[in-house]
């Protein structure tokens, strides 16, 4: 397949690292509502296995591996404490992560 | 390509960036027809007004009716008897086996590998054609 074929496929990545930016603005408001909301725990869930598989098939394994450790913290049982600790670095981690990708080369 | 023009996919996947890259690797790959649906809904939407695609892709954890629904309730319309349905998940936990149940043909683990998605949708595609001719 042709360099050109593959062409805006650079543009899909790109747009990839905006809406991962995007994510961990909606991970810190999930992670704020662990304390008080008896559903956030579950959403919290999905929204990991779904960051981690995204992640994982752009090829982010620093972002597929922090989701994947931290939906294991959460199926392990961890207290809403330790959760929070958790998605507030994640968070930061995707933040920092799409930075990167969309600085100008 | 079919016999009958270019491979026709149906993908539903809640996440955006997943329906796109697939659509992007479909179209290089297997110069596939893909259209793409956010929830299982949509789809089901989209399904009543055309004909049955050539192959069907599902993500499983998705709001409102999941992956393994959405194939069971596909497969008891006559129409979608002969649609090979491929799951595509991040969970790889006893995934194949509750696939296989719903009435699915094969499962790819998120993440996948872009190469292979052509490669085994067409596997898929020559296996059902081959078991139900």
């Amino acid at each position: 397949v042709s360099r050109e074929a593959w062409g805006d496929l650079e543009e899909i990545m790109l747009a990839y690292f905006v809406r991962l930016g995007e994510e961990a603005v909606l991970l810190r408001q999930l992670v704020s509502r662990l304390a008080t909301e008896a559903d956030a725990k579950d959403e919290l869930r999905r929204f990991l296995h779904r960051v981690a598989g995204t992640a994982g098939t752009y090829e982010v394994s620093s972002v597929f591996e922090a989701a994947k450790n931290l939906e294991r913290t959460l199926h392990g049982g961890a207290s809403d404490k330790e959760l929070a600790g958790g998605g507030s670095a994640l968070a930061t981690l995707m933040e920092e992560t799409s930075r990167q990708k969309l600085l100008p080369a | 390509m079919t016999a009958s023009g270019p491979v026709r996919v149906l993908c539903v996947d809640d996440d955006v960036s997943i329906r796109v890259l697939v659509k992007a690797v479909l179209e290089r790959t297997i110069q596939a027809n893909v259209e793409v649906a956010e929830s299982a809904e949509a789809a089901l939407e989209l399904l009543a007004e055309g004909s049955p695609p050539d192959v069907l892709i599902l993500d499983i954890m998705m709001p409102g009716i999941d992956g393994y629904e959405l194939c069971k309730q596909l497969r008891l319309d006559v129409r979608y008897h002969r649609v090979p349905i491929v799951f595509l998940s991040a969970n790889n936990d006893s995934v194949l086996s509750r696939a296989r149940d719903a009435g699915g043909d094969d499962f790819i683990p998120k993440p996948f590998a872009a190469a292979e998605l052509g490669k085994r949708l067409m596997e898929a595609i020559a296996r059902r054609r081959e078991a139900t001719s």
